[in-house]
């Protein structure tokens, strides 16, 4: 099946939250308590009740003043760490490529919210002692999406800044609208998640560096998960097999000799 | 028959709580590495699996504290000796595959209460507790306390230290209730005493000095 | 608007002031986008401070609130300095050529006023701003009878000094660049990026639209800065136009709806004159006074009496002047300020408050909740417990010190009622009812209608004459009423059943209305509001169904220019984009092949046949309803003059409104610096209050001595007005959970204020505490060489809900426009300190 893919055009992103709130209301996800702090952006950070949200940042360069509104969630990669380290594949890749996430098979390990080098999941605590929690993060609305419906968000954005749809046609669209836009004048024009991590689902047309959106400019799939996935854990089969199959060895010989040590004693 | 005491009701108490605590970490902890096992790591055998993890852990950290505070004297002697190492151990270890697969005692140097195997076992078992309790606490309460760039390698340190543990812990099984050169020393830890030929075979110095001391009292 | 929403894009270049659309109505922004993106469009937007909106633009560039007319006096200048105007345009469809009374002065020569003023009453004379009339005697060839003929004297050639456009220019000479930048604060580099760029749309086939909302309309000069951009737009040839006109966002999802339907103390519904006592002692006189000879308006009269049909039926008739004395006559200006200034006098015994929440919502709001106490009573409509309607018990009042009775009524939500709304386009769109009321709610119709039954129940039995007007008054709207039923009324019906003079049936008794064109002043039409008639009368909707016209939801947009004829119905008569005889030069043709609304066809039939049966060639055909006589030629008489709704059909270059024919830049009431242009500080003939000054509550005004800061008020995507529903829900309070206040990183620095820290801010008439927002999006301004701050706050916030805050409006000034009176809530002085 084809891969599915959400551009996010922040030349076009006019901060309004619309997204914010409509993924709350499709997940019946409740409102946090925020406070005033000095600043458009609320909630301050994703949670286990907020699963996308707006970043501002006023950024300037060239003399070109700019406020930059940034719909932060999960990436969707390609290479997805969270899915290489989810021990019950709670997380996994759906048949159009999107991370996601079976809330019922989460066991609260918090391991994805570790690797996701994008920080993105958030762990929920139900009960610190027994360990109860459940990961939550941005699904590309993996109930809405199979039946054919575009994700709550690209639906309701009204300046039309989010588009959805094969993530081929989706880099067509992004990349002519990175050309139109270097022809309008935007000197550090961008597209974000072609190829990192694989390719990304969630696609951004970026009017300023990376960083000024607060979006690592370079993401690197953790070193640590392929030494422990396919370095650590093997080993330990590895180990404890040979361990196993070594004392079983060292047994039947054992008895191998015991008995023609007794047969020779018999012999005798 | 003559035995001989060996440990006492406190680290026999220890060691079986570790014993359990173990299992059950080494089970649950299973669920969530091994990917045949991942049924059991969620729904309501997941909750019970994740409640039982920190329980034992739980109990797998105490267990050392009731060695300590019940069988100071031991705690500590056990802790020299496990870090007392000369020529004669690393012998014993060059010689104990061709002993216990063959039977060949020709190379084994004697041995003191804890031969090289014991030492290995113990100072493997008493670093991997350390590394335990601290991945572990971090693993169950620190997320977010450490950056995150520790805490992957806290996940992998767990791991490391549940190989060495697992793997001596089959060899272990297999010594104490398998090989039959020395499943007769399950005696040690359910009795608390091992027989005089059997303490004279694997641990000469430590019967001497026993003998040594029992005239000393007057025995 | 004189467009639509859908019309931007096809627009070449979108001016954005006093707007910020973004925030406040997002959908736009996918209209702009479209014109960006297809079109290259350019995005400007003049802002004091960089908004969301700002963010999206080609061009932006800050002024100081106050001084938009000073912004716009610029580019009218630098459009004429450069010749940028459409002078084809200019020529023919505005009234540039006519000339101006010998006698008309203007603020060049008057220091800031325009002749005629009576500085005591604060009203201006207008003789001298009219035109210049030559009256000849005239013989009819065929009848041999004599006539007066009036004529306006003109030059085409534009250069009679007293033309106009002369005179247009030698005002806004005045208005050079350096001269602006000291006004307003926009550095000249940027005035002119601004003004090269929107003044590019006059050349013919280009197109430009100038966005505005309460930026423009809540200042003392409001009216003035509205009528400077119809003047630009008339300059650069962009009425009429498609991607063109001037386009009002209006600020409340039917507040068009409501000024088409006169909630509003001096209209009558359709923009009709509501009468007063003093200058409307008769019908007769009321007629007289309100038929212009000329113009569509001429058939007023028609708008009248139908309108009084409706409303008082059968009992409206020829022989009691159609009922005329039933309706209230206004004894002086009954508009929103004196209204509170009479109810903090105490003169006010009872206040109905309909979906709206003055607590929080009304200038010099500490002023108005005093008024409040003094009401014996109150009923509120509302969806909520507001401020407003608990102003009995908020917080520092004493419930049992407070007199007021207070009724609630719990309302129904837009969406648990049926009903139409208009957009800022005009266009009615009816809705469903889609979701049942809430508990004991009721929805707005039912509320009324049983008061009205119960009054006109009280008054049953009456002999009184004074009570006739309610026991006449024509209310049968069903039991529950029905929407549809009000609705037919304002569209307009058959009150008699009406035959030609050859006896033939033209309709029945009943009989819808499909067109204002069929409206009678002889009774036997009925419509309560004119501009309305045609949206519930049965139309098709592209596709061969019938329906009434509001509820039609056709997709077919013939010609592509976005205007959808299928989809609702636009007042009036379904036009979508008004004066648009002018999208056609004076030939007929359209300026060009991208902007083809309308245009002249020849051999087209027009319908009708001559003396000869033959059928009569010629009418204008196209993607929009012509806004003019369908079959009038360009050659005709009057062919070439756009503005049917204005005597003498041309655009309005010179005016009159009540401070003067022309815009002139005056300082807000409360003003950093005294005005560059002229010793006319204020706008001449704005009412200031004064009760109580200087006291603690009172209407007393700043100085810059002790607020030296420029202070403006605005909203936020995620509340909505005075937060009296947003406040309560929760995913909106998370988004902006309390007040705060938009400060430059300057003047936090010189005041020692850190972001996120607590600030006062107070005016003249109250002081708040609000979260200080030190960004780089405010930078002072450089104000006749000197530095002058300003800052900004939303005026969402109060004491109920989730997310509360000190309100904005405790600071602002009780003064309104010089014509429409709305409160000047965008610019005014405050001081700033650190908590």
């Amino acid at each position: 099946m084809t891969r599915m893919a959400m551009l996010i055009d922040t030349s076009k992103c006019t901060g309004c939250r619309g997204c914010q709130v409509a993924c709350k209301q499709w997940w019946d996800l409740p409102e946090t308590q925020t406070q005033q702090t000095g600043s458009y952006e609320n909630p301050t950070d994703l949670s286990p009740q907020t699963w996308t949200r707006i970043t501002f940042h006023e950024y300037e360069s060239g003399g070109r003043f700019q406020w930059l509104f940034l719909k932060q969630g999960c990436l969707h990669c390609a290479e997805a760490a969270c899915v290489d380290v989810c021990p019950t594949s709670a997380l996994k890749h759906s048949d159009l490529g999107a991370v996601t996430l079976e809330s019922d098979l989460c066991n609260g390990c918090g391991y994805c919210a570790q690797f996701c080098p994008f920080g993105i999941p958030r762990l929920e605590t139900l009960n610190l002692f027994t360990g109860e929690a459940k990961a939550t993060k941005c699904n590309f609305c993996q109930d809405r999406v199979p039946e054919g419906l575009k994700p709550a968000c690209v639906k309701t954005c009204p300046p039309g800044a989010l588009d959805w749809g094969e993530r081929d046609a989706i880099l067509e669209k992004a990349r002519s609208r990175v050309e139109a836009l270097k022809a309008r004048g935007y000197a550090e024009v961008s597209l974000y998640g072609e190829t990192e991590m694989g390719g990304l689902g969630r696609l951004y047309v970026l009017t300023a560096p990376p960083s000024a959106y607060g979006l690592p400019e370079n993401p690197q799939y953790p070193a640590s998960v392929p030494v422990w996935q396919e370095g650590v854990q093997p080993i330990g089969y590895g180990a404890v097999a040979l361990t196993a199959v070594g004392l079983g060895l060292s047994w039947l010989i054992g008895r191998r000799m015991a008995a023609q040590d007794s047969s020779a004693k018999k012999e005798e | 028959m003559n035995t001989i005491v060996r440990f006492k009701a406190p680290e026999r108490l220890a060691h079986w709580l570790h014993f359990v605590a173990f299992t059950v970490l080494l089970g649950t902890g299973m669920f969530i590495y091994l990917p045949a096992l991942r049924a059991f790591a969620t729904g309501n055998a997941g909750e019970a699996a994740r409640l039982a993890h920190r329980i034992a852990a739980l109990v797998f950290m105490l267990s050392p504290i009731i060695y300590l505070v019940f069988s100071p004297r031991e705690f500590f002697e056990s802790l020299r000796e496990m870090f007392k190492w000369g020529p004669d151990d690393f012998a014993w270890l060059r010689g104990a595959a061709a002993y216990y697969t063959y039977g060949r005692k020709a190379q084994l140097p004697p041995q003191g209460k804890y031969n090289a195997g014991q030492k290995l076992n113990a100072l493997t078992q008493f670093i991997a507790f350390g590394v335990f309790v601290v991945t572990g606490l971090l693993m169950w309460f620190g997320k977010g306390a450490v950056p995150v760039g520790v805490f992957r390698w806290v996940v992998i340190l767990h791991d490391l230290a549940v190989i060495a543990t697992t793997s001596l812990f089959v060899l272990h099984l297999y010594l104490v209730g398998i090989h039959p050169l020395t499943r007769e020393s399950i005696t040690a830890m359910v009795e608390g005493s091992v027989s005089e030929a059997y303490a004279k075979e694997h641990h000469t110095l430590w019967l001497e000095q026993v003998r040594d001391q029992k005239k000393g009292a007057g025995e | 608007m004189t467009n639509h929403w859908v019309d931007l894009k096809n627009s070449d270049a979108i001016f954005i002031i006093g707007a910020n659309p973004a925030e406040n109505h997002p959908a736009s922004m996918l209209w702009v986008n479209r014109a960006m993106d297809d079109r290259g469009a350019k995005l400007i937007v003049v802002d004091p401070r960089f908004t969301r909106t700002a963010a999206k633009a080609d061009i932006y560039a800050p002024l100081r609130s106050g001084t938009d007319i000073a912004f716009l006096g610029g580019l009218i200048n630098y459009t004429l300095e450069n010749n940028l105007h459409h002078a084809d345009y200019v020529a023919n469809y505005t009234n540039a050529a006519f000339l101006i009374n010998a006698d008309y002065k203007g603020p060049a020569d008057l220091d800031g006023l325009f002749s005629g003023f009576n500085a005591e009453k604060k009203t201006y004379d207008r003789a001298t701003w009219g035109y210049q009339t030559k009256t000849e005697k005239v013989t009819d060839p065929a009848t041999g009878a004599e006539t007066e003929k009036t004529t306006t004297l003109s030059d085409p050639t534009l250069k009679d000094p007293q033309t106009v456009f002369q005179i247009l220019k030698r005002h806004y000479a005045r208005y050079d660049l350096d001269t602006v930048s000291r006004i307003t604060g926009t550095p000249v580099d940027k005035l002119k990026e601004v003004y090269a760029a929107f003044a590019a749309t006059g050349q013919p086939g280009k197109s430009g639209t100038i966005l505005y909302a309460m930026g423009q309309t809540q200042h003392t000069v409001g009216s003035e800065n509205v009528r400077i951009m119809a003047m630009l737009q008339l300059l650069l040839g962009n009425i009429g136009v498609p991607g063109g006109g001037v386009n009002a966002l209006r600020g409340e999802s039917n507040v068009q709806g409501s000024t088409d339907l006169a909630v509003l103390y001096h209209l009558l519904p359709g923009y009709l004159a509501a009468p007063s006592a003093a200058a409307h002692p008769d019908f007769k006189a009321y007629l007289e006074n309100k038929t212009p000879k000329t113009s569509y308006w001429s058939n007023y009269p028609k708008f009248f009496v139908s309108l009084l049909k409706a409303w008082w039926g059968e009992a409206a008739t020829a022989d009691n002047d159609f009922a005329f004395d039933y309706l209230p006559k206004s004894a002086g200006d009954h508009s929103w300020i004196p209204l509170f200034e009479a109810m903090y006098a105490g003169t006010i015994k009872g206040l109905f408050v309909m979906g709206q929440n003055p607590y929080v919502c009304g200038p010099n709001a500490r002023l108005e909740r005093k008024g409040f106490e003094n009401l014996d009573w109150m009923v509120v409509m509302e969806l909520f417990d507001t401020e407003t309607s608990s102003f009995w018990q908020a917080p520092g009042v004493k419930p049992a010190d407070v007199k007021t009775e207070v009724f609630l009524l719990p309302a129904a939500d837009a969406v648990e009622k049926a009903g139409s709304i208009v957009t800022s386009g005009r266009l009615i769109q009816w809705r469903n009812k889609v979701a049942a009321t809430q508990g004991e709610s009721k929805e707005d119709i039912w509320i009324i209608d049983r008061m009205m039954k119960a009054i006109k129940a009280a008054y049953e039995g009456s002999h009184d004459a004074k009570d006739r007007p309610i026991l006449d008054l024509n209310w049968d709207y069903g039991d529950p009423p029905d929407a549809g039923k009000v609705a037919r009324e304002i569209n307009g019906y058959y009150a008699a059943t009406v035959t030609d003079d050859k006896g033939n049936l033209v309709a029945k008794k009943d009989d819808i209305l499909s067109t204002f064109a069929k409206l009678t002043a002889d009774g036997n039409t009925a419509a309560g509001c004119w501009i309305y008639t045609g949206y519930y009368a049965p139309a098709d909707d592209g596709t061969g169904v019938s329906m009434p016209a509001a509820k039609r939801r056709g997709q077919k947009d013939p010609g592509g220019m976005g205007s959808y004829p299928y989809w609702g119905f636009a007042w009036p008569a379904n036009r979508r984009i008004i004066y648009n005889r002018a999208s056609a030069d004076p030939d007929g043709n359209p300026w060009a092949e991208d902007k083809k609304l309308i245009w002249w066809d020849a051999s087209a039939d027009s319908g009708t046949k001559d003396a000869e049966g033959k059928p009569i060639l010629g009418k204008w055909v196209g993607y929009d309803v012509p806004d003019f006589a369908p079959t009038k030629a360009p050659s005709a008489a009057g062919g070439k003059d756009p503005f049917i709704m204005r005597a003498d059909g041309k655009g309005g270059l010179f005016g009159s409104l009540n401070e003067g024919p022309l815009p002139e830049h005056y300082e807000p009431l409360e003003s950093p610096i005294a005005n560059l242009l002229s010793k006319t500080q204020i706008n001449p003939v704005v009412k200031v209050f004064n009760a109580d000054a200087g006291k603690d509550i009172g209407d007393s005004v700043g100085t810059p001595d002790k607020y030296p800061i420029v202070c403006t008020t605005y909203r936020l995507t995620e509340h909505w007005q005075s937060g009296a529903m947003s406040r309560y829900l929760g995913w909106l309070s998370e988004a902006q959970p309390g007040m705060f206040v938009e400060i430059s990183q300057e003047l936090a620095a010189e005041k020692g204020i850190q972001n996120g820290g607590t600030v006062l801010v107070s005016s003249a008439r109250g002081q708040i505490k609000a979260t200080a927002m030190v960004t780089a999006r405010w930078k002072p301004y450089t104000i006749d060489g000197k530095t002058v701050h300003q800052i900004g706050m939303p005026w969402h916030f109060s004491w109920r809900g989730i997310a509360t805050g000190d309100s904005a409006n405790d600071l602002t000034p009780h003064v309104g426009d010089g014509n429409t009176k709305i409160p000047e809530y965008k610019a005014f002085l405050v001081d700033l300190q650190k908590a």
